[in-house]
């Protein structure tokens, strides 16, 4: 067959090309043209990241063949932009922030091209039938469906608009190089080889094959790095490969390196390994039995408890005793995933040791697509057994996270490792399958709950219960197992309060830290749980809430500090925006409105090491040109961050954004900042840098005002020019007053960096939960139910939250949005199924394992989320700010199951709510309505 | 990337030219379209042909022509973007053009075609995954039937000998139910057969294709008068995803206002669309009330036993035929 020679016109330069008829048109512009801002989401055609125009019409490079599109016009995003100038099109996309992680960003541009370029109308339903096959994880498709109307009217009303997303440009263009885009002479490709069991005792492992086959380079199996980690110190039971046994079908057990990536993929399918089939665990119930294999054998349980947390606050039986109503309610959460576009990619370099051949004394480099560079830098340095400081980790340009990439992952281990077996540079990037065994996603969690409340409403005790379904390790689950109980009573006063969580291990891909991180589950019970409480005592739910929030500068009975707060505003304003009094109750049958609160933390009190060191650094510096660097460890996962960072530091030294350049999450260049998760990064990296900026301002004033002969109070940076309050016509530029701070200091830069305050209880669990401020948030959702087939149209999503104060009000927006759409897709859509165990198979095989199976939200599935920012300016947040990319997602559920109740009467209690689920509850209701099957 | 093992592709560029390379190409191989669904098949392993012949070159495959009287002739290669926005399909058969446009996502429109739409693989939960996912299952029915290891048990039907993967082609039902035939083109000749007899009702051979036999082009007569027709899909998200289940339906009123030809069909329940003969006699001949729309609707749910191989449970596959089924015939019946 061999290679056949093909011209190839892409964005109007013809290139000769020699292709293997097999390859995809995605292969080869990403990997013969060098144009990587083709993306690859899938790679199966489910998600619009690969699409590219031919002739001028969207098609999906990674299912067409390259041989096929011989003699079309191609365009990439890269063929956009003109003699240096954007379209229209990349312009809105910025202008409107109708982008975050960038990952669809180019497929989408260019489908948005092609619908702008035919010149027919641009009706909201249009541009969202016309995006409907390119998913986005991150916006919420609302500020993308701006963007796609305005394009062209940039002047004119709503249109006019500034984005200010500091790495927009290269998102938008295709030069954002994202970890899988990069490439190193020599590189090799490899594969992990996974398990087809759900649980099993490996026997043994021959890579004898593989090893021969033409173009392998190296083989590896757990043995070669059997040291246990894990991302909390208290549950270290992962290695990058298993060597002893399998605990989940998917479960890494030995991985290939070869000269393509084809050849890795070959080469792993030689590897002959033995199993031991032992009992599947695959529910909660089985894993709190005993006489079933536990799956970590070392845990201090007798079933498969992962962990077991029980506190009380307060004494509950009291609180009941004093409750004139108490009720109690069950209810499921089930599993869901992240499904960030971009999947998980590693690329490692290993530079050799200069004298003895140990490689310890070599030099390791590894770009991964992580959320946390710091956590895999420190895991690479225990599991290696190599220092530290001869580790580098980088992480690139990142595509979507939401919290399943925020620990290390097998890929960067393998790579690292064969990276040093070789020599050579070494390059891993999960196939979609593989990232969703990768998982870490929301625990599906099983819940029981018991209220007290006084005939007006007052809450006089709550109880809880949790089950939470962990999978096969331990991730982050200690956290979630506190959190799940630590914030439910948040955002209401509540005198006494008992929890009780049990977190277990089953032969299911691990659950871990999904956006919102154990709180939502806890709060859909809760918040549908209050509903009933409302019905019972004859009280609108919205009142029964306002009458039992907890104030501004409060602590919770479990001793969180609450310090700013808006959620009665939030509360008020999305009952006003929806008209709340006019419709609860009132709409007409198969119509409803539903409304649910919550409350979520900004950063977590204590890092999880427990070091007692700052949680974020930074180093800011002044050039001679005026230009000001920020040096942060922070991780830009597309929620912004950089930007966040550099208008903090903008702001602070009075200069424009353009000046100020973020340098990120590089271990040797930046100091630690903990990571994206649990919602910190602006707070603690947002509080390190304001530090340092005041402290180059501080130096600047004082230069200018020895210089002038006047004081610093007297001065004020505005606009890049220093302004003195005794001669307002007086000015001084930026640049000028740099260089009399740098004659006066020396070199221009400083530190800054941030610890939480002594935060939390005295009792045993404290650690988890406290922060040093909490986000507050309201949602209102209207919708309709169609009786006959059980789907729900939401008409709108009206969200209020208390961010503090929004640093960049498009950027927060963006972080509502994307909460809403991704709760609406766990609540409606998305489903982790497993097959079950029959006599001819185990189970355990993940069902959903694609972008066509998991149901991610398409634009026609995602209302109108209309956001309403609460700024209650937080004492201690950088200028005023707190949290807004977690919080918002945790009382979308709830808010959907009342709004269906208001509609028809029916209680949802198990998320994901499925158009059957919603016709069997009807019928469980109405055993009249009974129609259809037979 | 996954990526698809060493194969060669053919390109013909006009009829002869491509029975010379059916002739001269003996067994493993494919007949590529527009390669949306056949492409991901081979990157999940499910066929390892040896090459495929892309009937992209062939111009005459691309052509939609109208008759006076409204008859099409629609070229196989035509994509379902095309026939979607087609002026002359819109004017004989609009239902057509929504059943076209309901397929997938608009990319994937813009590179499947009529011909590859008519001839989808048949796909089950079971079946259309990763090739290491099936070595998990430990193999199927149908993997089994197309010389792959493991066992031979259908996990969605156990006992089952016939293969009942689910044939999801959102045209072929409509396309059967106004009448439509294909031009099938081998080697030893052409031939013309009603697309009803296209389909066969094994989900391993689901197709009446003849080794080396391409289907070339889609005929439909010119449409009755009075016709009215219409092609309803459910599925759970509004883009990306195949049917759960479909309906294709069209039908006369006559002077009186009685139903004639009535003609329903119900897709992605089997492994092939599947006509509703006894709903059909409760409408044919009859004035249409909303009882018998009922009854109709309810006898096409009897007949038909969706198994639990693609998407939601068997049971709402089963009750929204019923009420889908209702919903055309309402709108169809009052239109």
């Amino acid at each position: 067959m061999g290679k056949q020679l093909i011209t190839l016109t892409v964005n109007g330069d013809r290139h000769e090309v020699a292709v293997e008829p097999q390859w995809t048109l995605a292969e080869v512009l990403r990997e013969q043209l060098g144009l990587t801002g083709v993306k690859i989401g899938c790679d199966l055609g489910d998600c619009g990241a690969c699409t590219v125009l031919a002739d001028g019409k969207p098609i999906l490079s990674c299912i067409r063949l390259a041989v096929t599109v011989e003699g079309c016009a191609i365009e990439t995003i890269e063929g956009l932009a003109k003699d240096g100038t954007l379209s229209p099109i990349q312009r809105s996309f910025i202008d409107h922030a109708a982008l975050q992680c960038g990952f669809c960003t180019p497929g989408m541009i260019l489908t948005s091209k092609s619908l702008i370029d035919e010149g027919g109308e641009r009706t909201e339903e249009e541009i969202r039938e016309r995006l409907s096959g390119n998913l986005c994880r991150c916006t919420g498709y609302t500020k993308i469906i701006e963007a796609v109307q305005c394009e062209g009217h940039r002047n004119a009303g709503a249109c006019e608009k500034q984005g200010v997303k500091v790495d927009a440009v290269g998102q938008v263009t295709g030069a954002a190089k994202y970890t899988d885009d990069l490439s190193l002479p020599r590189m090799l490709f490899a594969k992990i080889l996974r398990s087809p069991h759900a649980h099993a005792r490996i026997l043994s492992i021959d890579t004898s094959k593989a090893e021969k086959l033409p173009g392998v380079v190296a083989v590896m199996t757990g043995k070669d790095l059997p040291t246990k980690y894990g991302v909390l110190p208290s549950s270290q039971d992962e290695t990058a490969l298993s060597f002893d046994r399998v605990r989940y079908v998917g479960d890494g057990v030995a991985a290939v390196a070869a000269t393509s990536e084809r050849i890795a993929q070959e080469a792993i399918r030689l590897i002959e390994v033995k199993y031991e089939l032992l009992p599947a665990i695959l529910s909660i119930e089985d894993a709190l039995r005993s006489d079933l294999p536990k799956i970590h054998e070392e845990t201090r349980y007798p079933d498969n408890t992962s962990k077991h947390v029980e506190l009380e606050f307060g004494n509950v039986e009291e609180g009941f005793a004093e409750a004139d109503y108490v009720r109690e309610d069950e209810f499921f959460y089930d599993a869901s995933t992240h499904a960030m576009l971009e999947p998980h990619a590693a690329l490692a370099s290993f530079e050799p040791a200069r004298e003895n051949g140990d490689f310890r004394n070599g030099h390791l480099t590894l770009w991964s697509a992580t959320q946390t560079p710091h956590y895999v830098h420190r895991t690479l340095a225990k599991v290696l057994d190599m220092p530290a400081s001869h580790i580098r980790v980088i992480k690139p340009q990142l595509g979507g996270g939401f919290g399943g990439k925020s620990e290390p992952f097998a890929l960067e281990f393998c790579a690292a490792w064969l990276s040093i077996k070789t020599g050579r540079p070494v390059k891993i990037t999960y196939t979609r399958e593989e990232v969703f065994y990768s998982h870490r996603g929301r625990h599906a969690t099983k819940m029981w709950v018991k209220t007290g409340v006084k005939k007006d409403g007052t809450i006089t005790a709550i109880q809880y219960k949790g089950w939470l379904d962990g999978g096969a390790y331990g991730s982050y689950g200690v956290v979630t197992s506190y959190y799940s109980g630590q914030f439910l009573t948040m955002p209401y006063k509540v005198p006494h309060y008992k929890f009780e969580s049990r977190r277990l291990y089953t032969n299911k891909p691990p659950a871990g830290p999904k956006r919102g991180h154990g709180a939502p589950q806890p709060r859909f019970a809760f918040e549908v749980h209050l509903d009933r409480i409302a019905e019972a005592i004859g009280m609108d739910p919205a009142e029964l809430r306002l009458k039992n929030l907890v104030e501004p500068n409060s602590f919770t009975i479990n001793s969180l500090r609450i310090t700013s707060c808006g959620v009665k505003e939030c509360i008020e304003k999305v009952m006003e925006a929806s008209g709340w009094r006019a419709k609860r109750g009132k709409l007409p049958r198969g119509r409803g409105i539903g409304l649910a609160a919550s409350a979520y933390i900004s950063g977590a009190g204590k890092e999880i090491n427990w070091l007692g060191l700052p949680h974020s650094g930074a180093i800011v510096k002044i050039d001679r040109g005026g230009g000001v660097t920020v040096f942060c460890g922070s991780s830009d996962i597309g929620q912004g961050s950089n930007t966040v960072l550099a208008t903090i530091v903008a702001r602070t030294l009075g200069i424009e954004l353009q000046s100020v350049r973020v340098v990120e999450a590089d271990t040797d260049l930046t100091p630690v900042d903990l990571g994206s998760y649990s919602s910190r990064v602006t707070f603690m990296a947002g509080n390190a840098v304001l530090m340092a900026a005041k402290e180059l301002k501080q130096k600047l004033l004082e230069a200018v005002a020895e210089q002038f002969q006047t004081r610093v109070e007297d001065l004020a940076i505005l606009n890049g020019r220093v302004i003195f309050a005794r001669d307002p016509e007086m000015k001084l530029s930026f640049i000028e007053a740099t260089r009399l701070a740098e004659a006066k200091f020396g070199t221009l830069s400083a530190v800054g960096y941030y610890t939480p305050p002594k935060l939390g209880g005295t009792y045993k669990g404290a650690g988890a939960g406290p922060s040093p401020s909490y986000s507050f948030t309201a949602h209102a959702v209207e919708l309709s139910v169609d009786e006959e087939t059980g789907r729900i149209t939401i008409h709108n999503v009206w969200s209020a939250h208390d961010c503090g104060k929004a640093i960049t009000r498009q950027l927060v927006e963006g972080q509502i949005q994307g909460c809403v759409y991704m709760g609406i897709g766990e609540t409606l859509f998305e489903k982790m199924e497993y097959t079950r165990a029959t006599k001819t198979t185990p189970g355990g095989l993940l069902q959903a394992a694609s972008l066509l199976e998991y149901k991610t939200p398409t634009a026609l599935d995602t209302p109108p989320i209309e956001v309403f920012i609460v700024e209650s300016n937080d004492p201690e947040g950088p200028l005023g700010a707190k949290e807004a990319g977690e919080g918002p997602l945790l009382a979308v559920a709830p808010a959907i199951a009342n709004a269906i109740y208001d509609a028809i009467g029916v209680q949802m209690t198990s998320v994901p709510f499925t158009p059957d689920d919603i016709l069997k509850a009807l019928r469980v209701k109405k055993p009249e309505l009974e129609v259809g099957a037979k | 990337m996954i990526r698809l093992p060493e194969l060669d592709v053919l390109a013909p560029a006009s009829i002869p030219e491509l029975i010379e390379t059916l002739v001269n190409s003996n067994g493993e191989t494919k007949t590529l379209a527009g390669g949306t669904d056949l492409i991901p098949n081979l990157k999940q392993g499910l066929h390892a042909p040896k090459r495929l012949v892309w009937l992209g070159r062939m111009k005459e495959l691309r052509r939609i022509s109208a008759s006076a009287e409204g008859g099409l002739t629609i070229g196989a290669m035509c994509t379902l973007a095309e026939i979607a926005r087609s002026p002359e399909v819109r004017r004989s058969y609009p239902s057509l053009a929504d059943a076209a446009k309901s397929v997938a996502s608009p990319a994937v429109r813009n590179s499947a075609t009529l011909g590859g739409n008519l001839c989808l693989d048949t796909r089950c939960y079971y079946y259309n995954e990763s090739e290491s996912w099936r070595i998990a299952l430990g193999g199927c029915l149908k993997l089994r039937l197309n010389g792959g290891d493991g066992h031979d048990i259908c996990h969605a039907a156990p006992g089952r000998s016939v293969c009942s993967a689910v044939f999801s082609s959102d045209t072929a039902p409509l396309l059967i139910a106004l009448n439509a035939s294909v031009r099938l083109v081998s080697a030893a000749g052409e031939r013309t057969m009603p697309l009803a007899e296209f389909y066969t009702q094994d989900g391993v051979h689901h197709l009446a294709l003849k080794p080396g036999e391409i289907l070339a082009e889609v005929l439909l007569p010119a449409p009755p008068a009075g016709l009215r027709a219409a092609h309803r899909k459910l599925r759970q998200r509004s883009s990306i995803d195949y049917p759960l289940v479909n309906v294709g339906v069209a039908l006369r009123k006559n002077k009186d206002g009685r139903l004639e030809n009535v003609r329903i069909l119900i897709g992605a329940v089997a492994s092939a669309p599947l006509r509703m003969h006894e709903a059909e006699l409760v409408l044919e001949g009859k004035h249409p009330t909303d009882d018998r729309i009922e009854d109709a609707a309810e006898h096409a749910a009897a007949d038909v036993t969706p198994l639990p191989n693609i998407g939601e449970t068997v049971s709402y596959r089963r009750r929204m035929t019923k009420v889908l089924l209702r919903k055309v015939l309402a709108e169809l019946i009052s239109s």
